[in-house]
């Protein structure tokens, strides 16, 4: 295992989160999808994947942001 | 890189446990394996024959499970909040305590949030909340919410825990390459500090409502009912008072162990304990005001089916038990830590034990006493034995806290060394000039009326 | 689109039970051994609860045969986190057994204490497996069951009407326990449609529901004179 491929890995580690980030948004509309369709509640449905989406994309900033950071620096 | 150089390292101790394991940490872990083993074995026999060998029935169709998960999640609250509320006010102390309590954190939460999975009668059909969830309902809340926290505090982890690896990465002595992966890079310059730094800041300010919501949404999964106990506007905050309660008494007990265990008398100091059992009083005299205020309204209001529920509470069925957690968790710690003389390690540890038997009680009088007292009048009172699978999956969540908790200590250190060494190096400095600041500098007095509050 | 009810007379009611079994033997409900039923595990769609009023010597007994309230603002539904029991449109909370995941979170919620769940997988034994109603799926083990009002009488009359080109008449869907009442105690049919015996019962002086002032809008009443 040499630099490289220590690199790829990290590089993969931050995509982890942001595949966890994006299902969770997927999710989210598919619900409210499936709520318009059925008629259950679509509005609270709406409300509560708002929140949810947010909370899992400033997570997901926040460890992109440090990564980053580190790797920019290092030349 | 000659590790040698290392050895005269003043933070050598808290590096130790990575590199040399004693024949007593084998033996806990092969216990602790060995329970997780047959825990495993009857949750297979559950698995196939479903969840007629626990001990629930009809009315009380919710038994241990769903009490572990409410008893699990709540000391999660130990770790990510207690330390984001330290790191946020400052407090100095709090240096080689974070690190600890953010990895019962995670590690309890994984544990806790397989519970509801266990307690499912269809945990094949798991995925149905994937293609036809309902966002409407508070288990839904709870999936999100669970999530969200876990990576958080994952996150909050193990942005700390970077410089660290780093440090371990220089050493070059084990797992060179697991580390230099881990470690992102980081080379300690004051950029990267920087970099980090901002990133703890702003996840520190948001874990902070994250965790609070977690409980709050489990308590909402009972208050959200119409059942007579359950349907309680204080049930929110006072799970997450009871939730931040146990979390600091399960950090003290896994401090007073691994301290000893681990030589760490040198960094966790009496002052530690102090004043972190000085906060499980303060938790102590809240819950107190808390359940009395709760209990009280029922009571006063007088409606039929909640006395049904508080009487089978305060005198009937769970009376001994009512009583043995209000005095677990109140009239124990009180006296073992209002006084000074008492409250010394021996003292904490077992204040702290009778806490966590204490709250694990209080989820049970919260779930049971309700169920079995269903509205209708006229649905006999219901019994609820735990069967032997249910004992052995709480005996699981345990002993999976103490070995992942030992895995982790082999691996990373358990006490953050960049930390101490930053405390070492700056707080002092830093907080002789914080302190100036608390109070008008005595030239200040004259130039008052001249420069205004301008002065430093 | 009907709204389907039910009135309970209990003051015709002699508690006789017959309900109860015809209930169990129309839906396949399952029988539980002897340990079980002490845990609380039997299964009953329909269950005669029994009140006493009075004190003694004077004691009156009151039965009160319990189904579920099929409630027009049901508290069970809200919770459900996979939709796996939701209001048709005919106003019946039905259950969709392949869709629970045995969460038994609405048997929580329901405030009567109506659902219940399957412990185990359910094999009938000798002289029931003799007697299993094709038309009522038996439930596979770890989901929540309860009254449907007989919904598979509902399907077979929508279709024998739908057949002879007519439209549902009273009396074309009846559930078993009204079926089988000795007393005639019970009144069904459709709550919308204001000639029917049934909804001429719910005007009657003596109704009530159970735990009225939860605004559930049970769907059965009863009758009971004070
Ligand atoms: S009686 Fe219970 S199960 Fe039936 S609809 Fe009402 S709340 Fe749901
Ligand atoms: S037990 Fe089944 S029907 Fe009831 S809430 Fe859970 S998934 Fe829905």
């Amino acid at each position: 295992m040499n630099n490289k491929t220590i690199v790829i890995l990290q590089v993969f580690s931050v995509t982890l989160i942001w595949g966890l980030v994006l299902s969770i948004t997927a999710l989210c509309i598919h619900l409210i999808h499936v709520a318009y369709r059925v008629h259950d509640v679509p509005d609270a449905t709406v409300a509560i994947s708002i929140i949810a989406i947010l909370i899992f994309w400033v997570l997901g900033s926040i460890l992109t942001y440090v990564f980053v950071g580190l790797h920019k620096q290092r030349g | 890189m000659n590790s040698q150089n290392y050895k005269t390292d003043e933070d050598e101790v808290l590096f130790r446990p990575i590199y040399h394991t004693g024949r007593g940490f084998y033996l806990i872990a092969a216990v602790l394996l060995l329970i997780m083993l047959v825990a495993g074995t009857l949750y297979v026999s559950q698995l196939i024959y479903g969840l007629g060998v626990t001990g629930m029935g009809e009315p009380v169709t919710w038994g241990f499970y769903i009490i572990d998960f409410i008893f699990f999640i709540g000391i999660s609250h130990a770790g990510t909040l207690i330390s984001a509320i330290l790191r946020l006010s400052k407090a100095e102390w709090r240096r080689p305590i974070t690190r600890m309590a953010e990895v019962i954190t995670a590690i309890v939460l994984a544990i806790g949030g397989l519970h509801p999975i266990i307690d499912l009668g269809r945990p094949d059909r798991i995925l149905h909340l994937v293609t036809s969830g309902r966002l409407q309902s508070p288990l839904l809340w709870d999936v999100f919410s669970i999530t969200a926290y876990f990576t958080a505090s994952t996150v909050y982890l193990y942005l700390p825990l970077i410089p660290d690896i780093a440090l371990l990465r220089d050493r070059g002595d084990k797992h060179h390459k697991l580390y230099e992966f881990l470690s992102w890079g980081y080379n300690g310059s004051p950029e990267h500090k920087k970099v980090l730094e901002r990133a703890i800041n702003i996840l520190m300010v948001m874990v902070i409502p994250i965790a609070i919501s977690v409980h709050t949404i489990i308590s909402w999964i009972f208050a959200m009912t119409l059942q007579p106990g359950w349907h309680s506007t204080i049930f929110g905050p006072y799970f997450v008072v009871g939730a931040i309660f146990s979390g600091i008494a399960a950090l003290l007990i896994i401090m007073i162990i691994f301290r000893k265990a681990y030589h760490f008398e040198n960094y966790l100091r009496d002052v530690h304990f102090d004043y972190l059992s000085t906060l499980l009083l303060i938790m102590s005299l809240l819950w107190f005001y808390f359940t009395f205020a709760e209990y009280l309204t029922g009571f006063y209001g007088h409606e039929p089916q909640e006395m049904r529920v508080f009487f089978y509470k305060i005198d009937g069925r769970f009376a001994p038990l009512f009583w043995l957690m209000v005095v677990c968790n109140f009239v124990i710690p009180v006296i073992l830590l209002g006084f000074k003389k008492l409250r010394k390690i021996p003292g904490i540890l077992i204040a702290s034990f009778s806490v966590i038997l204490g709250m694990w009680l209080e989820r049970l009088i919260i779930v049971i006493p309700s169920l079995a007292n269903p509205r209708l009048s006229y649905v006999r009172t219901g019994v609820y034995f735990p069967s032997i699978t249910e004992v052995m999956l709480l005996l699981f969540g345990l002993a999976a806290l103490g070995f992942g908790f030992m895995m982790f200590s082999k691996l990373f250190p358990l006490i953050s060394i960049w930390e101490i060494k930053e405390g070492r190096e700056e707080s002092v400095h830093n907080v002789s000039q914080r302190l100036k600041g608390y109070f008008p500098a005595p030239q200040a007095m004259h130039s008052m009326e001249v420069e205004g509050h301008h002065e430093q | 689109m009907a709204r389907y009810g039910m009135v309970i007379d209990l003051d015709r009611c002699t508690g006789c039970g017959a309900c109860v079994t015809a209930c169990k033997a129309e839906n396949n409900v399952a029988i539980v051994s002897e340990d079980d039923a002490k845990m609380g595990r039997t299964m009953f769609w329909m269950k005669m609860l029994v009140g006493y009023e009075g004190e003694y010597p004077n004691i009156k007994m009151k039965f009160i045969p319990r189904l579920c309230f099929e409630c027009d603002k049901p508290p069970c539904i809200k919770v459900c986190p996979v939709r796996a029991t939701y209001k048709n449109e005919d106003g019946l909370v039905a259950q969709i057994y392949p869709q629970c995941i045995g969460c038994r979170y609405c048997m929580a919620a329901c405030p009567y204490t109506v659902k219940v769940f399957n412990w185990y997988r359910y094999v009938p034994e000798k002289p029931m497996s003799n007697c299993i109603n094709p038309d009522v799926s038996v439930r596979p083990k770890g989901v929540v069951e309860k009254c449907t009002f007989c919904i598979h009488r509902l399907q077979k009359a929508k279709e024998l009407a739908q057949a002879e080109h007519r439209k549902m008449r009273e009396g074309d869907y009846v559930p078993a326990c009204m079926q089988v009442c000795p007393a005639k105690a019970f009144y069904f049919g459709d709550l919308d449609n204001p000639q029917n015996r049934v909804t001429e019962a719910m005007r009657d002086v003596r109704g009530f529901t159970l735990l009225e002032d939860l605004g559930t809008d049970p769907k059965v009443h009863y009758l009971h004179a004070k």
